[in-house]
């Protein structure tokens, strides 16, 4: 039989893909094929129910361009001549500002886990970007998703301008006014019937003020609300060592970690320098290195970014969980003769399924042979008495990993036990007046409280916080208060590291700092938030009294050497013992699920009105805009439950989710690695207020009560079937792409050959191997899936090169050249390079509806594969941006030459050149261009909507002054942040040194910037002792789709699992 | 049957034809010459709010420019001077001049808060992004050199009201950039006006602009013309300008 010349070279077509990125990929289903040889699969041109664009839209934009056009031809010249600009100057100008050159101001970002170290970028007094703070104990340079997310909070068209009295605009002397008068009040009567709600976040003059508060107002109370703050954590170290101490944590030492339910690595204390020790340890660049490498176990009942990460994890219920770690620690004590004390004869092997004794036992050992670098990490939603079993475990054996802080003297109530009890004094009629800080119960606050109608028994309520939100709705007084980067401030790191805040911005909407509020509700109403911050650190004898000492602080943004005092002591066995109780857990079943409610990038909602936000896919399901009820394929199947893919997006059934009577509707989601009967569904979404956020997803609060583990869920069907948004599919690589590479095999399809969609070809995109497999060979794992010497096969016409365009030894570099390397073993999936990369460059975020069509802008995006067993895969995580491929598919099909090569191998991209016609995307085998295909960054000359031009005012405050934004039409790709090469090229100039041969490191994307892992490695490979050079002869060096030849300059690093051998 | 069309109609779609291409040269050709930058921006001297000469400052008082364009080295703007630049000198030269009401508005005993409203002359579209302090100082070591203000300003000494003389099109940047040698001078002289190279400087700005010539193996930096001469360029990719 005669080959067909257009028969893939690789693996069969029909193959299934090995990683996979979805369930319906993996199986192959023809709309996920069609998606992917479609790149931007066409969908309605407009959605009808757009609130952007919509067909009335077009009649009235035909109008204005037949008035535009009117008015032109009424003039006698039509102005050819640019309209007249102003430049206008200082007056005086003020020392260190040069327009055009950006300021880092040190400052912090207040958290409940504990501040965060930034360095804030200023264009001409606006912020703009958020970096992380090399010096800051929690920072070490890098950042997350939230810090970069901070930023465009500030320009939120939807804050206050001035205090809202009962629902209507006051003055801020009229609010000035009520606060004196209500001060006087109370001090008549000690502030009998006042309360303040608080989040977790106090700085030491928040603090000094709130006590203040408490001396002046005998009588009144305070009551805290924080949903992010690490409750069971610090209640955990209560039991353990004693109130008031805190456990903070130091991987360096460590070997072998256990992690239960907990996040560790991604959110909650210290998840950055955590991350940090763990990338490092992971990055190995030789056999040595293994010794040195962390094991990570996990166990969880839904995905955590930990999770994936986990070189063994262990999907079981979340009603088992602190089984778990009691059926470890049994194990320990009865197998491994760990001296636990009296915990001992508490913890019993208890009902654990057959696999999971199995992956507990493998853990047991594999600690105990670790005894001295062994580490349990315990997650936030179990209960603090299994938080305090872990500290008990960590301390008897031995962990280097622990240090027990002392940050207060006070015993500490849960946070949801301060929540009820204030519920419980606004329902006997105890609470008069109700002064809320930022936090905005009225929708955090599980539903099982009833709290919003407590709220409406309190006489007066003030709400004061960045945005008025539903609580703000409801009050009496919604007073805006300035964010962390407009006002003064102070605040502790989690290690206590006192860190000040330093406005950078005169408040945009004239909000009140917080400190302010409070210093005129005691009567102190001529004070400044810079006053006050003063009063705390720079009163005779202060540590900061001296002009230089509180200079070098602000510099600085932190105090050094201010971290909480450490506690010595081992941990209290016998307490431990006690308040362990007896409560076995159980499992789930098909009619009393087990609900998890977790906290993915929208957090508890504080972040949801940020698009950004709200457009990053999750880290693991990948959906964005929305929030769904995830479930295991089983489990829907036996409930029959059904989610399938239709065109960029699914369609799920709709469920009721019981307990107690309290219900939600929500979407499923059928999703891999869930465990059976159970179900997890993120917060912070269904808000009713917020232009971005508003009617969006499904919120979880009212279903719950006393914390996020929910058990004896009724679960029931309904007809109703919903559209979620996940970017799951999207951008997927073509499994084979050399059928792109000619017209007729896209056009013809011969009889009895076999079908010749794109997209399943199991290409080996993410590569990785076992430790042993990398201590036998090393280059093997780089090398798993490759295909040898396509291009060089026998010519087959003149449809296919028959030998590469330019030999890998034919290149000569001159000059810098510059690459990346993407270190898979370190990368975590945390996507906070997508969000730094959108915060750099301009990038516009798209909206559900567009992302429905496929439209997303992400320069970035974090692809996550699924391998192995359907119920129980292991997930991966490849960031993809611009390979900046030296033979570039996109540059010769570009008509007006937009996209070209400049001399140090950048793929450059000049926007006003692009026409529009996607070639170069349809031709980029990596699917990493993005296209304008509408007005996404509100520029128009012509006509902006009024709605977007009265939103884009302050928003486009926001933006890089170094980077175009760009308009309708136009391609747009990630350049490795030209900009910034740019700007060290201009630098080296200006101090007379080579611009051709810059120092390493003296170039960070964004991206790279951000890693708190330091995965992504950019600078000269051209330069033998740069890092990235050395990174690109590592043996685990490979190529995406490197059968191409089109010399990818971003490269990836294999990873390597340290698999527990007794477990694999 | 008698013919329907004359005769003379055989011709008239020729005669269509070239008269529709005239036109539409004359159409290009007309937005080729009245619509580029070197008609519609050079020349441009808009009314600026202060009757400032360049004349008399930087041609008669010989002002370095850079006394009130401070951040030319350090910044992509050379900036316009704040009030108080003015009022360092004014505050005891001519300091009741009508012509400096406006200035003294401003500075208002120091106390000012409103900025002299100055007319842009010099502008680059939003998507080119040029840096001063780029072409003021570049090259390594002996072969240090820059564009003189002159160059791209014209003779500011010679005007009482600044226009602008050069067009600021792609084509009048990529020209230097493809030759620099002519257009380089030492930094010393960067802001003197009227500046000429002597013989040794022509020679030597030659081999300056040989370095300046970025390494690569995709462009060609330098390249050979017909008549075996080179031409060196100074930035060969789109992104040193537009990112």
């Amino acid at each position: 039989m005669k080959k067909d010349p257009y028969a893939p070279l690789g693996p069969a077509m029909d193959e299934k893909p090995k990683f996979w990125r979805s369930l319906e990929h993996k199986e192959g289903d023809p709309l996920v094929k069609a998606a992917i040889s479609l790149e931007f699969p066409d969908g309605p041109p407009l959605l009808a129910n757009s609130k952007v664009y919509s067909r009335r839209d077009a009649l009235k934009l035909a109008g204005a361009g037949a008035g535009t056009a009117a008015v032109l031809s009424s003039c006698d010249a039509i102005p050819l001549r640019r309209p007249e600009e102003e430049i206008l100057p200082f007056v005086r100008a003020p020392e260190k500002v040069i327009p055009g050159i950006r300021k880092m101001y040190a400052t912090a970002l207040p958290r409940a886990e504990g501040a965060l170290g930034v360095l804030v970028e200023a264009h001409e007094g606006r912020p703009t970007k958020i970096e992380g703070h090399p010096d800051h104990p929690s920072s070490l340079g890098s950042t997350d998703v939230w810090a970069q997310a901070e930023v465009l909070r500030i320009y939120d068209p939807e804050r206050r301008e001035g205090p809202v009295h009962n629902g209507s605009a006051a003055t801020w002397d009229a609010w000035e006014a009520f606060a004196q008068a209500s001060g006087e009040a109370w001090g008549q009567n000690g502030g009998k019937g006042v309360a303040i709600l608080a989040e977790e976040h106090d700085g030491p003059t928040f603090a000094r003020l709130l006590n203040e508060f408490k001396s002046k107002y005998s009588n009144a109370r305070l009551y805290r609300w924080d949903p992010l703050c690490p409750d069971a954590t610090l209640l955990g170290a209560s039991i353990a060592y004693s109130a008031g101490t805190r456990v903070a944590h130091d991987l360096t030492k460590v070997k072998t970690i256990f992690s239960l339910d907990s996040d560790f690595l991604a959110s909650g204390p210290q998840h950055i320098a955590l991350a940090r020790q763990f990338g490092a340890s992971r990055a190995i660049q030789a056999s040595d290195d293994l010794a040195g490498m962390m094991r990570l176990y996990a166990a969880e009942g839904i995905w955590s970014v930990t999770g994936t990460n986990a070189d063994h994890r262990l999907r079981i219920a979340p009603g088992l969980l602190p089984e778990v770690l009691k059926d470890l620690a049994h194990r320990l004590v009865t197998v491994h003769g760990v001296d636990l004390g009296p915990i001992g004869t508490r913890v019993a092997s208890g009902s654990l399924p057959e696999d999971a004794q199995k992956f507990v036992a493998a853990v047991a050992k594999d600690l105990a042979n670790h005894r001295g670098a062994a580490v349990v990490m315990v997650g936030e939603r179990q209960p603090a008495e299994i938080h305090a079993l872990g500290h008990a475990i960590n301390a008897a054996l031995e962990s280097p990993s622990p240090t027990v802080l002392r940050h207060s003297a006070d015993p500490r109530e849960s946070m949801y036990d301060s929540l009820a009890a204030l519920t419980k004094a606004l329902n006997n009629g105890d609470v008069d007046t109700l002064i809320i800080f930022e936090a905005n119960p009225v929708y955090t606050a599980p539903g099982g409280l009833k709290f919003g109608e407590a709220l409406k028994k309190a006489k007066t309520v003030i709400h004061a916080a960045l945005f008025p939100e539903e609580t703000g709705a409801q009050a009496t007084w919604h007073v805006p208060i300035g964010h962390s980067l407009e006002s003064w401030g102070d605040a502790h790191a989690f290690d206590g590291t006192v860190s000040l805040i330093q406005p950078l911005i005169h408040p945009l909407f004239g909000g009140r700092s917080q400190l302010e509020i409070l210093s005129q509700l005691l009567g102190v109403s001529d004070k400044s938030d810079k006053n006050l911050v003063e009063d705390t650190w720079r009163k005779d004898g202060a540590t900061l009294a001296s002009a230089t000492s509180w200079r070098t602080a602000l510099h600085d943004g932190l105090l050094v050497g201010s971290g909480f005092a450490v506690a010595s002591g081992a941990p209290d066995f016998a307490a431990v013992a006690e308040a362990l109780g007896e409560n076995p857990g159980s499992a789930p079943s098909t009619t009393s699920f087990d609900l998890v409610a977790d906290f993915g990038h929208a957090q508890d909602g504080r972040l949801t009105n940020s698009s950004w936000i709200m457009e990053l896919p999750d880290s693991i399901t990948k959906l964005c805009w929305d929030n769904a009820a995830l479930m295991a394929p089983a489990t829907a199947h036996a409930l029959g439950i059904k989610s399938h893919v239709s065109k960029n997006k699914y369609s799920a059934d709709v469920v009721v989710l019981e307990v107690d009577g309290r219900t939600i509707h929500v979407p499923v989601f059928v999703f891999p690695g869930i465990s059976e009967n159970t179900i997890a569904i993120h917060h912070g979404y269904g808000r009713k207020v917020g232009e971005v956020a508003k009617e969006i997803g499904v919120d979880v609060n009212p279903l719950l009560a006393r914390g996020n583990t929910l058990r004896g869920v009724k679960v029931t069907r309904t007809e109703a079937t919903a559209t979620i948004c996940s970017t799951q599919d999207h951008f997927s690589v073509p499994g084979n792409p050399f059928h792109e590479m000619t017209f007729e095999a896209a056009t013809t399809q011969k009889k009895g050959a076999p079908e010749r969609t794109l997209g399943l070809g199991s290409r080996q995109l993410y590569r990785s191997g076992t430790a042993s497999e990398y201590k036998v060979d090393a280059e093997k794992i780089a090398k798993k899936g490759e295909i040898e010497g396509v291009l060089l096969g026998p010519s087959l016409g003149t449809t296919r090169p028959t030998q590469p365009v330019q030999g890998t030894d034919a290149i000569v570099y001159e000059g810098q050249q510059w690459g990346m390397v993407i270190d898979l073993s370190s990368c975590i999936g945390c996507s906070a390079c997508t969000i730094a990369c959108q915060a750099e460059n301009n990038i516009s975020t798209v909206g559900r509806d567009q992302v429905l069509l496929g439209r997303e802008m992400h320069w970035m995006r974090v692809d996550r594969y699924f391998f192995g067993d359907v119920s129980d895969p292991t997930a991966v995580h490849q960031p993809v941006n611009c390979m900046q491929c030296e033979n570039a598919p996109c540059e010769p099909v570009c008509p007006v030459g937009a996209t070209t090569h400049d001399e140090e191998g950048l793929n450059a991209m000049a926007y006003n050149r692009c026409i529009g016609t996607r070639y170069c995307s349809n031709n980029c085998p990596y699917k990493v261009r993005r296209f304008n295909y509408l007005d996404y960054s509100h520029t128009g000359d012509i006509y902006v909507e009024p709605y977007w031009k009265e939103r884009m005012k302050t928003f486009a405050l926001q933006r890089n002054p170094d980077v175009s934004v760009r308009y309708r039409g136009v391609m747009e790709k990630c350049t490795y942040c030209t900009q910034r090469v740019e700007e060290a090229k201009i630098a080296a100039k200006g101090d007379g040194a080579d611009r051709k041969a810059l120092p390493d490191g003296a170039v960070t994307p964004a991206c790279a910037q951000v890693c708190p892992t330091h995965a992504i490695t950019f600078g000269n490979i051209h330069d033998e002792k740069s890092r990235v050079a050395n990174l690109k002869k590592s043996a685990r060096n490979y190529e995406m789709l490197q059968e191409l030849n089109i010399r990818p300059r971003t490269t990836y690093l294999a990873r390597v699992r340290n698999e527990n051998e007794e477990l694999a | 049957m008698a013919q329907i069309f004359p005769r003379w109609t055989n011709r008239s779609p020729t005669q269509v034809l070239i008269a529709l291409l005239v036109f539409g040269g004359a159409v290009t050709f007309a937005f080729y010459w009245w619509a580029s930058p070197s008609n519609t921006d050079v020349g441009y001297k808009p009314v600026q709010p202060v009757a400032y000469s360049h004349e008399l400052h930087a041609g008669t008082l010989k002002i370095d420019c850079r006394y009130c364009h401070t951040y030319v080295e350090r910044s992509q703007f050379a900036g316009v001077p704040s009030t108080q630049v003015c009022m360092n000198c004014h505050s005891q030269a001519k300091k009741d001049s009508p012509l400096l009401a406006a200035v003294r508005k401003s500075w208002d005993e120091g106390r000012g808060t409103q900025a002299i409203p100055w007319k842009r002359i010099h502008k680059l579209p939003d998507h080119a992004f040029f840096n001063h302090s780029a072409h003021v100082g570049f090259g390594v070591g002996d072969n240090r050199a820059a564009i003189g203000c002159e160059t791209c300003h014209g003779r500011i000494d010679t005007m009482a009201v600044v226009k602008q003389v050069e067009p600021l099109s792609m084509s009048w940047c990529i020209a230097c950039h493809n030759d620099p040698a002519a257009s380089i001078r030492p930094v010393s002289a960067m802001t003197t006006m009227g500046w000429k190279p002597d013989l040794a400087w022509v020679e030597k700005a030659k081999g300056i602009a040989e370095t300046l010539a970025p390494p690569g193996a995709f462009s060609r930096a330098q390249r050979q013309q017909q008549d075996g001469t080179y031409l060196t360029f100074a930035t060969s990719g789109c992104n040193g300008c537009h990112r």
